[in-house]
């Protein structure tokens, strides 16, 4: 033990810099001769390296405290400004009555933010504090938003023509019971008993009134004014629904925890569930968090990839002939042991012996089982040919076997057999099981990670038929996936004859995107776009009662010289030359 | 905030002070999180991961950050989930590219360091005081037997030494159960 603790301390030494050079050279020497000392060298850095993972959490705790005050202060700053914004909106509102009454609401919002100056006093505030403190601040936001948004809507409504929306389709179900519907565009939808609440979180009972809108095809998202964007990130989109529900014409809520399950007849892949906000005339897609991807719904299922699974580490071993019905373990020491055997009574020691080996002769043999129990893939080593050949005379007569599983499936096992001899004759095959495991273990994790990757591979080859996504939310909902696009540049175009409410959409010919575009006087901004895609604009512009039209395939460059011609047509023209872009999607 | 002067803090081992800094990246790397299925608290689990890997390797002689703290932390991180969930598919780990490769040793190497940390957490805790007396703060034996009261310096020597050599049972069993 003494010479033990001299060790530890001696590592110490050399890990703190207290060694000379002299002898921080027999340190390495020793390092490098001595591998039990390399291992307890190993040993005790690997352990203080994980002592320090407590001083390091430590500091990134500290870390974390530090950031959150710094952005609690930011907020505080950024709240005040905002409370005086809306005071002075509120003021600006109430000018033109009497002058009196100017001065209540500006009080009112001074006792709101009170509470922030409170809690300010206290200078180690903790993280509880600080965060009550932000749900405060986010009321204070979405005030001022409302305000916003009352501001911008006259503004949006000077269109004249309106084209009408998507006609609903309404069902009447009974809450009661599970109902399972079928729209019109092949959407299925699977709601449970009692899933909807009232205004008051009431279950509601009796029959309801669900309406449904499907969007699958492009012409649909176009008149609907809809497309596929998720804050600036590119979706592609598998089709959009809008579900609402009512009874006697008053608004119902999906209860807190009810999913509604939603089937997608879309053959995309990876689709996650989104749920839409309108902003500024352009709809919104948010990930719905709480819910995952239920099912992909596979036509068949193909390939089955060539695994190797070695030996030590397979779940069901090779069962050799004679080793049946024993336990796990058991099959394992038999099976292996039965091939030693195997090996050792059929390996002719004495052509060897004729060739003029003397001493002690090694053979790496590695073989294969494969998935129906065959020896295949025989390769030996050793410094003589005609030992290597005996060997694989030998492998090659083991017997047939059962094959070896992994999860159930039969999958090939690579197998390595050692055959140590001394020349005179007595051969040894073999060597400890423990010794091979320690070896093959490595191998595990990447075969692990190798199956379940062929797990995926079934379903990226399989091709996916539809999709059943779960939905904690009614209103707008989208079954998409994101984008990744490089290259992005700024795309923007220029329409000259720009009276009129003008709409103008961007389609990718290679997804299912739509862009929208934010109009600012005779420019069109679609901000970042992907470069060199092929992509139809199309643009709708509503005139003193008039609808006119163009649509316009380019490709996405820099500065784009792109002239639109409009074209006047009414409703249905519309429609009509908006169902020829159907083909797209 | 610019990485050069973070990487600053970190060279002048104002560790706490860069620590925060990188705080800025949290909202990315929650989102991240979130989407692919995981919570809040997992989302700090990983990026607190994320931030040790970081110092590890900025401590390495050999180590150069060949990209911003963003892409590093992210990929990090994202490599720390799909450990956690045990989801590499074949196909990624075949298009790893060098950088992802390096990220993904880091992991897997944090995971042994891990496997310390809870053999640490696992004595005693007058062990453990002890052993955090004598690394992290480099007290002399004189004084830990003075601060925890051993009767002389001998026996606190001959304590840590025994604290140490149970901590390391406890990893090796820890290895073995594991593998």
């Amino acid at each position: 033990m003494e010479k033990h603790i001299q060790t530890i301390e001696l590592i110490n030494d050399y890990l703190n810099e207290r060694l000379s050079e002299v002898e921080i050279q027999i340190f390495k020497n020793r390092l490098k001769a001595d591998a039990s000392f390399n291992k307890e060298f190993e040993d005790h850095v690997l352990f203080l390296e994980g002592m320090k993972r407590q001083q390091l959490k430590a500091d990134v705790k500290k870390g974390k405290q530090v950031y959150i005050k710094y952005k609690w202060f930011k907020y505080f700053g950024f709240t005040s400004v905002i409370v005086v914004l809306v005071a002075i909106v509120f003021m600006h509102k109430n000018s033109k009555d009497a002058k009196i009454e100017k001065t209540n609401p500006v009080e009112i919002e001074v006792k709101d933010s009170e509470p922030f100056l409170d809690l300010t006093t206290p200078k180690d505030s903790s993280n509880e504090i600080l965060l009550i403190d932000t749900s405060k601040v986010e009321k204070v936001l979405q005030k001022e938003e409302v305000v916003e948004k009352e501001n911008i809507k006259p503004q949006t409504e000077i269109t004249e023509v309106k084209i009408p929306e998507k006609i609903p389709e309404t069902i009447t179900i009974n809450v009661a019971i599970d109902s399972t519907i079928i729209c019109n565009e092949g959407t299925k939808l699977i709601i449970k008993a009692n899933s909807f609440v009232d205004d008051n979180n009431q279950i509601v009972t009796g029959n309801i009134d669900l309406k449904v809108m499907e969007y699958y095809k492009l012409s649909d998202m176009l008149l609907a004014n809809l497309s596929t964007q998720s804050d600036g990130q590119f979706l592609e989109t598998g089709g959009m629904l809008f579900i609402e529900a009512k009874q006697n014409d008053k608004k119902l809520l999906l209860n807190e925890n009810t999913l509604i399950e939603i089937i997608f007849p879309t053959k995309k892949k990876n689709m996650q569930m989104f749920s839409g906000n309108w902003d500024g005339g352009n709809i919104n897609w948010n990930l719905q968090k709480e819910t995952a991807l239920v099912d992909e719904i596979e036509l068949v299922e193909i390939v089955e990839e060539e695994i190797d699974v070695p030996f030590a580490v397979i779940e069901e071993v090779p069962v050799y002939p004679g080793c049946e019905n024993l336990s796990r373990n058991n099959t394992r020491n038999c099976t292996s042991e039965r091939i030693s055997q195997f090996v050792m009574r059929n390996f002719n020691t004495q052509m060897v012996n004729d060739i003029g080996l003397r001493g002690k002769q090694r053979i790496n043999v590695i073989f294969k089982i494969d998935k129906n129990g065959h020896v295949v893939d025989i390769r030996s080593r050793s410094s003589e040919l005609e030992s290597e050949i005996e060997a694989n005379r030998v492998i090659a007569l083991l017997p047939k076997m059962k094959p070896g599983k992994q999860r159930g499936r039969a999958v090939n096992v690579p197998f390595s057999l050692p055959i140590i001899f001394q020349a005179d004759g007595s051969a040894s095959v073999g060597r400890s099981l423990i010794d091979r495991r320690n070896r093959d273990s490595i191998f595990i994790n990447r075969v692990e990670s190798k199956l379940s990757s062929n797990d995926n591979k079934n379903v990226s080859v399989a091709e996916v038929n539809s999709y059943v996504l779960r939905t904690s939310k009614l209103g707008w909902i989208n079954c998409d996936r994101f984008i990744n696009t490089k290259d992005k540049l700024r795309y923007t175009v220029r329409i000259e004859d720009a009276q009129g409410d003008i709409r103008v959409n961007m389609v990718f010919k290679s997804w299912n995107s739509v862009l929208p575009s934010r109009r600012s006087g005779k420019v069109f901004d679609f901000k970042m776009v992907p470069e060199n895609e092929e992509v139809i604009l199309i643009a709708i512009k509503k005139d003193k009662g008039k609808i006119f039209l163009d649509v316009v395939e380019t490709t996405t460059e820099e500065n784009p010289q792109v002239e639109f011609n409009f074209k006047e047509v009414d409703l249905e023209g519309l429609k009509v030359e908006l169902k020829k872009l159907n083909k797209l999607f | 905030m610019n990485d050069k002067k973070i990487l600053e803090l970190f060279k002048q081992g104002q560790r706490e002070k860069a620590f925060s800094k990188l705080y800025g990246l949290y909202p990315k790397i929650e989102a991240l999180i979130l989407s692919k299925g995981g919570q809040k608290q997992d989302a700090s689990d990983v990026f607190q991961e994320a931030l040790i890997i970081l110092n590890r390797n900025l401590e390495k002689s050999d180590f150069k950050l060949t990209s911003s703290f963003y892409t590093y932390i992210y990929s990090v991180s994202r490599f720390i989930w799909k450990d956690t969930q045990k989801k590499f598919s074949k196909q990624e780990l075949h298009n790893l590219n060098e950088n992802e490769v390096e990220h993904f040793h880091s992991v897997l190497e944090e995971k042994k360091y891990q496997l310390a940390e809870n053999a640490f957490l696992e004595l005693g805790k007058r062990c453990q005081e002890l052993l955090r007396l004598f690394y992290h703060k480099a007290m002399s034996f004189k004084d830990i037997a003075n601060v925890m009261q051993f009767k002389s310096e001998k026996i606190a020597k001959n304590q840590k030494y025994k604290c140490l050599t149970k901590a390391k049972d406890i990893y090796q069993t820890s290895k073995t159960v594991q593998s």
